[in-house]
């Protein structure tokens, strides 16, 4: 419970910084309410089961194990999107264990709002 | 008679017995070898691409080659399970080409160590290119260069002991350069990886037939009873005899046809009909006869483009498991609309005025 424990741990900091978060796995919508609960998620869990997103964004991961449907998984990767729906900041590791730390993601999150009051300025 | 009728007869018994167990694996056959040692004969043009094998010891089992398909690699796995729970301790990849080393993720997955020649953790990422050319599509580009690398490399070999049993893993010039022989002490099998094609035409792209020849006096050297290929059924020494006949008999009709003066298409011509008079029926005959003489005849002119041993960067960066993404920074994010666990249906541009993370994940990871 890596990722979303964390998120959910440090929410309130998102949310101070106007930042929602965004989970989307290729579970059905069954399996992603299972871990919603289970982790106790405040944000909302999507189900992209048909992959239409993961081929909107490219993020398959090509690696020969296959989630129970038989399709491919995500490989894990955070996509930082502004106020105005433009991407300012991508993560992904080689390894798909390896996150960015809470902390890395706020300091990016900062960094866009400072971006943003200095062109208010 | 009577002794042969019943010889064929229980061939067909065995033969029907070992049809209904391979049934479920139609892109390669078991046959055993001995004590617990086996061979995965492919199929010629199915998913398997090449031979591969196993032997099950004391406490492990190695497997020999990973096939060309990571489904067939998983199709092997399955079938090693249903003979024996033991783990699966060692991976030998015999060389680098894709028909062999595609499915080292699968065992690696199931915790094997990866074991291979120098050459093959500097080449696999880079020389397995060029089987597509220029026209490569992405996803298979980038799974060339994510292969699962050997873990452990050798210069001129290494003895692994699955318990009492010892394997003498070998390396040998000839067909690139970088490949291995696994030899079963007390089965007297040698798995010969791509060293040995029998009844099959070679794939010499990136071989040094002169090297080759005497490699393969090294390897009838070793008296065993049978010799398993990288493609074609297991042999004996007869048959590595009639292969190294088939690289001594393409030496000479082209160093002949040089020595007359002839080169390129000329060359081809002048020579194929001598190896279709005696190699017409070995398998890949119509794939690789023509390309056979071709490089053979750079070969031997000083001009044929081998792989450089040495340290290669591709096998020292990181493995890159994942596509390129479809999006950069900078860009507008794709809008899109998908269901939410909770409530109805969450659309990304319907988040705006604040900012947002989108966490691809899997599982609990």
């Amino acid at each position: 419970m890596m990722e979303l424990g964390e998120f959910t741990k440090h929410y309130k900091e998102f949310q101070a910084a106007n930042t929602e978060i965004v989970a989307i796995s290729t579970d059905p919508v069954g399996e992603a309410r299972w871990i919603k609960e289970k982790v106790g998620t405040p944000f909302p869990v999507l189900s992209d089961a048909k992959r239409v997103v993961m081929e909107l964004y490219g993020t398959k991961f090509l690696s020969t194990y296959q989630s129970p449907d038989g399709g491919p998984y995500n490989h894990a990767t955070l996509i930082l999107v502004d106020r105005n729906g433009i991407i300012r900041w991508i993560y992904r590791n080689a390894d798909y264990r390896v996150r960015a730390t809470v902390a890395d993601d706020l300091e990016h999150i900062r960094r866009l709002h400072f971006g943003d009051q200095e062109k208010a300025k | 008679m009577r002794q042969t009728l019943s010889a064929v007869l229980a061939a067909v018994v065995l033969c029907g017995l070992a049809m209904a167990a391979n049934a479920p694996a139609p892109d390669f056959k078991l046959e055993p070898l001995g004590a617990g040692v086996w061979a995965a004969i492919g199929n010629d043009g199915g998913k398997a691409g090449a031979n591969a094998g196993f032997v099950v010891g004391d406490d492990g089992v190695a497997v020999i080659d990973t096939f060309e398909d990571p489904g067939a690699a998983k199709d092997l796995l399955a079938e090693i399970r249903k003979i024996t729970p033991l783990p699966i301790r060692f991976v030998i990849n015999t060389h680098y080409h894709i028909d062999h080393v595609n499915g080292n993720d699968v065992f690696a997955a199931a915790g094997a160590t990866i074991l291979a020649q120098r050459n093959v953790r500097n080449w696999e990422r880079t020389e397995n290119l060029k089987w597509w050319g220029d026209k490569i599509k992405p996803e298979v580009k980038a799974r060339v260069q994510s292969l699962k690398l050997p873990d452990v490399v050798y210069e001129s070999g290494v003895d692994l002991y699955l318990g009492s049993r010892k394997l003498g893993v070998r390396s040998y010039p000839g067909h690139t350069g970088g490949d291995s022989i696994v030899y079963i002490h007390d089965a007297g099998v040698v798995f010969c990886g791509d060293l040995f094609w029998n009844h099959h035409i070679p794939n010499l792209i990136d071989a040094t037939t002169k090297a080759w020849v005497p490699t393969l006096d090294a390897l009838m050297g070793y008296g065993a009873g049978k010799f398993v290929p990288g493609h074609g059924e297991p042999g004996t020494a007869l048959e590595v005899k009639a292969f190294q006949q088939y690289l001594g008999d393409l030496r000479a009709a082209v160093a002949q046809a040089q020595s007359a003066g002839r080169s390129g298409d000329a060359l081809v011509q002048a020579v194929l009909p001598q190896m279709q008079a005696k190699y017409a029926d070995w398998g890949f005959f119509k794939e690789f006869a023509k390309s056979n003489i071709e490089q053979t005849s750079q070969e031997l002119a000083g001009t044929k483009r081998l792989p450089k041993p040495g340290e290669s960067a591709a096998a020292n960066k990181p493995q890159v498991p994942y596509l390129p993404l479809r999006v950069q920074v900078g860009e507008k994010a794709p809008d899109f609309a998908l269901p939410s666990a909770s409530r109805g249906t969450v659309r990304l541009s319907a988040l705006q005025g604040r900012a947002v993370l989108l966490d691809f994940y899997e599982g609990f990871w």
